[in-house]
């Protein structure tokens, strides 16, 4: 027991200090380009921080990347590096869009979870893509699922210009996924809504898995020892397939609750921007033992990773201000997509 | 004159132990020092603590009478104190002298001065009697020469303390005496050789002294040639320790395990099990005897399920098993414990609960409808704990931080706990101390005597002789004769398993 509790202090001890070296850097940056590094830093606080407002926006960005955090902690349990997030939380974002859009004046209990399990669906479909490579051909997971994810961001690009495009046909996104379909609100005037409950559950629901039951414990087994557990009469190929199938399970719920607008356009991709960055980071700061990686843990660990202030380039990414695609969309692409000529 | 080493009140801690308590220890050139202990009682402790690895909390050491602070292995060699790893660290592909010439530091490319590193490989293995080529592959090497290019390498490196902890466990009996010459040539060489073994035997054949730990601190020291075996080992245990194992003769039941005309062949379309029958009955012992990589592990794996056989057939209970899985031979009732512990018996970064529980995590108490039960399996674990002896501060603590004996004596209570059918033993007691051996052996008797079945495979030809009611002698993966322990002794064994062609009877 005190051996746990002294593992889960030095892990937060771990997020602590990375959280004070990121803050650390980015002011020195502030203050190198001559900039007071105080007066950043107030800004910063105010944006996350400032008012009810302001925490609410923080928490309701920390939902994606929270379950995001979850799938990396799922698939790195098995000793499986699922880099692919982006890819499934598309895949779950089309899903349950697609399912947004239709059936619409069905009673909102009935069409939220079909679009949250549509999500989910799509997620799992697409690292179940790579599991089944993985499993059956033994192609290396990290090439698959990062190269799944071009494929997934191709086909929003031409979802949001063809079959999901609105109906205007002015912008490539989506029309508005239909009310019964959304989240409805947590606190009143915030964008904070009832998918923060299911995340925070989510949490809790994967660290007993992980914990508490058989499957847990083949998965944790198979990778601290893939040979001893195989040798045990563990299956150790379905269950690292499984593995993979809940990561990106979980990366496709963040994708039906990506979108604060409920559309799917193409200013998903500037979200996932900042989503990669939390994957870096997740690798970083995650231990390199996979039984440490506790979901407890990235709870804990992810708020504080977001901090940025709103109203900034990265709010009116989200969806709030109008754009120009053309210009946005080049911006964009020349971050994490092989250059190509605008469309427009 | 100073003793070349001299290490003066040597304390470490560890989270709830103390591995190594006001520990002193003189070893002078020329001499070869045994350490012994029981499993955990500190030895490993001690010889990382001289190489580096870990840093003492209290004592000092000194080197030619010079206090120094170990900082790193690096440092270690630099100061002339070498040691020589159970898992060999050499590249298989590449020649002895390029494997001699690896991480060298005083050049930049040591590649470029191969021929000189093989010249001076060539001239120390003649000095020291260790007959190594520069020019073999390591891959082509025995086991036993591959562990004398380990030597050569710290030799090459200066060493003039050289530690080998467990160095025999892999080792066929000449392969140990040629290792015991190759010792006793380096300290007639002036070299000071410290030398870690759980077998009394060589302890006595090889060391001049002998250093006994128990719990951390030095019992004594005694000259190998005042002390017998019952000696050594009452220091190291506190009590006598009944050596040799009764071994009732008991009327063998039904065929638990038939096994006929086994082949298997490897990916690369060798023969590894050729022709393979036998049967074990209820309360019967086979034991299988060979030297390491006769194909003992492929057979241990055919039978486990773990890899399907070429051709022949596997009844088990009576019945026929074309295709048997690991799960299948589980629930037939079948445990192993495999020769490699840390290949498949153990996962280091786990908790003992979580290494204890890999047999019986499916079944009830211990998980009901795909839960586990916390409280069942914590009771459980600390019952196997202590009926085991495992020392460790608690089974939370991670598999890693276990002594090597210790680990082995987790993977032993896992296996042997919840009355198996088949019990597969694979050199069941490596790395255990006298005392651990002589539990293991009972248990095995139990288990016996309660109407299991055993193969039991081993390279120690007493454990075979003393436990088995038949023995198969394996060469080149067939059993090329099973025999009657009345009718069999060291020698015939021995022989059989040096590939010799002796008549029947
Ligand atoms: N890294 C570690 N962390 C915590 N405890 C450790 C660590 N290494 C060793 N210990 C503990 O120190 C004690 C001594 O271990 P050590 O490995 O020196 O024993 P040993 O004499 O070599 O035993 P064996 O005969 O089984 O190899 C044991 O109780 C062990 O659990
Ligand atoms: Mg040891």
């Amino acid at each position: 027991m005190s051996n746990r509790f002294k593992r889960a202090i030095a892990s937060l001890g771990v997020s602590v200090f990375a959280l004070v070296l990121a803050l650390g850097f980015s002011m020195l940056i502030v203050a190198l380009t001559g900039n007071d590094a105080g007066e950043a830093a107030r800004a910063m606080w105010d944006g996350a921080f400032g008012n009810r407002a302001q925490i609410a926006g923080t928490l309701s960005k920390m939902i994606p990347l929270l379950l995001v955090a979850l799938g990396w902690i799922v698939a790195y349990r098995a000793k499986r590096v699922n880099i692919g997030f982006e890819g499934q939380i598309l895949a779950g974002g089309i899903c349950a869009t697609a399912m947004g859009l239709h059936f619409a004046g069905m009673p909102i209990l009935i069409h939220l979870p079909l679009a949250v399990l549509a999500g989910v669906a799509g997620g799992a479909m697409w690292a179940g893509i790579a599991a089944w490579l993985w499993a059956r051909r033994g192609v290396n997971e990290i090439i698959s699922t990062l190269l799944l994810n071009f494929i997934a961001i191709e086909i929003v690009s031409w979802l949001v210009r063809g079959p999901l495009q609105e109906s205007t046909k002015t912008f490539p996104r989506s029309g508005p996924i239909a009310e019964s379909a959304r989240w409805p609100s947590l606190l009143d005037k915030t964008s904070l809504s009832w998918d923060f409950v299911l995340a925070i559950v989510m949490v809790f629901v994967v660290a007993f898995v992980l914990n508490r039951t058989t499957f847990g414990y083949r998965l944790r087994f198979t990778g601290a020892n893939e040979p001893a557990a195989r040798h045990a009469g563990i299956a150790t190929k379905t269950v690292t397939a499984i593995a993979l199938i809940v990561s990106g399970a979980l990366a496709g719920l963040a994708g039906e609750l990506v979108d604060p607008r409920r559309r799917v356009h193409e200013h998903v991709r500037q979200l996932l921007g900042q989503l990669r960055l939390r994957g870096h980071r997740g690798r970083l700061v995650g231990p390199e033992q996979p039984d440490r990686v506790h979901p407890l843990g990235a709870a804990l660990r992810l708020p504080a990773s977001r901090r940025r202030p709103h109203g900034g380039p990265c709010r009116g990414a989200v969806g709030r201000r109008p754009h120009h695609p053309g210009t946005r969309h080049r911006l964009r692409r020349g971050s994490n997509v092989p250059a190509r000529p605008p469309r427009e | 004159m100073a003793p070349f080493l001299r290490m003066q009140g040597i304390t470490k801690r560890f989270p709830g132990v103390v591995a190594n308590r006001d520990v002193d220890l003189e070893v002078d050139r020329g001499e070869i020092r045994g350490l012994l202990g029981e499993n955990g009682a500190g030895k490993s402790t001690l010889v990382k603590i001289l190489y580096g690895l870990f840093h003492p909390d209290e004592g000092t050491i000194e080197i030619d009478g010079k206090p120094v602070r170990i900082r790193s292995p690096r440092h270690a060699v630099d100061l002339g104190i070498g040691m020589v790893h159970q898992h060999f660290m050499l590249v298989p592909t590449m020649t002895v002298a390029e494997n001699v010439a690896l991480g060298l530091r005083e050049n930049h490319s040591p590649f470029s001065r191969l021929p000189a590193v093989a010249r001076r490989v060539r001239e120390l293995s003649q000095r020291y009697g260790l007959d190594v080529d520069p020019d073999d592959l390591v891959e082509d090497l025995s086991v036993g020469l591959q562990q004398r290019v380990e030597i050569l390498k710290l030799l090459y490196r200066g060493a003039e303390l050289l530690v080998l902890d467990e160095p025999t466990a892999v080792l066929t009996p000449q392969e140990w005496h040629e290792l015991a010459q190759t010792l006793r040539d380096l300290a007639d060489h002036g070299k000071a050789v410290i030398f870690i073994s759980h077998k009394l035997d060589e302890q006595l054949e090889a060391s001049d002294w002998c250093t006994v730990l128990r719990d951390g601190a030095v019992v004594g020291t005694v000259h190998t040639d005042d002390v017998d075996k019952a000696d050594l080992a009452r220091m190291m245990v506190g009590r006598d320790v009944v050596l040799r194992v009764a071994r009732e003769s008991l009327p063998p039941g039904e065929p638990v395990i038939e096994v006929s005309s086994l082949r298997l062949e490897s990916k690369d379309g060798r023969t590894v099990l050729d022709d393979v029958s036998f049967e074990i009955r209820e309360r019967e012992i086979l034991g299988v005897a060979g030297i390491d990589g006769n194909g003992q592990r492929e057979l241990v794996e055919v039978i486990a399920g773990v890899h399907q056989p070429s051709s022949g057939t596997i009844r088990v209970c009576g019945r026929d098993e074309p295709r048997l899985t690991p799960q299948r031979f589980h629930r037939h009732g079948g445990a192993i414990i495999p020769e490699d512990r840390h290949r498949t018996g153990v996962a280091l970064d786990l908790t003992i609960t979580d290494n204890l529980m890999l047999k019986d995590f499916r079944r009830l108490p211990f998980a009901r409808r795909g839960i586990t039960a916390v409280s069942p399996i914590r009771e459980h674990c600390e019952h196997l704990v202590a009926e085991f002896d495992v020392r460790t501060p608690g089974t939370s603590v991670i598999m890693r931080q276990l002594s090597g004996g210790n680990q082995q004596r987790s993977v032993v209570a896992r296996e042997l706990c919840g009355e198996p059918t088949l019990l597969i033993a694979a050199q069941p007691t490596r790395g255990l101390d006298v005392g651990a051996m002589e539990f293991v052996y009972d248990r095995l008797l139990d288990h016996r005597k309660r109407g299991g079945a055993t193969l039991l495979v081993s390279t120690e030809l007493d454990e075979i002789l003393s436990l088995s009611d038949r023995i198969a002698v394996i060469v080149g993966g067939r059993f090329v004769r099973i025999l009657d322990p009345d009718d069999a002794d060291d020698e015939t064994l021995g022989l059989l398993m040096g590939g010799a062609e002796i008549a029947p009877g």
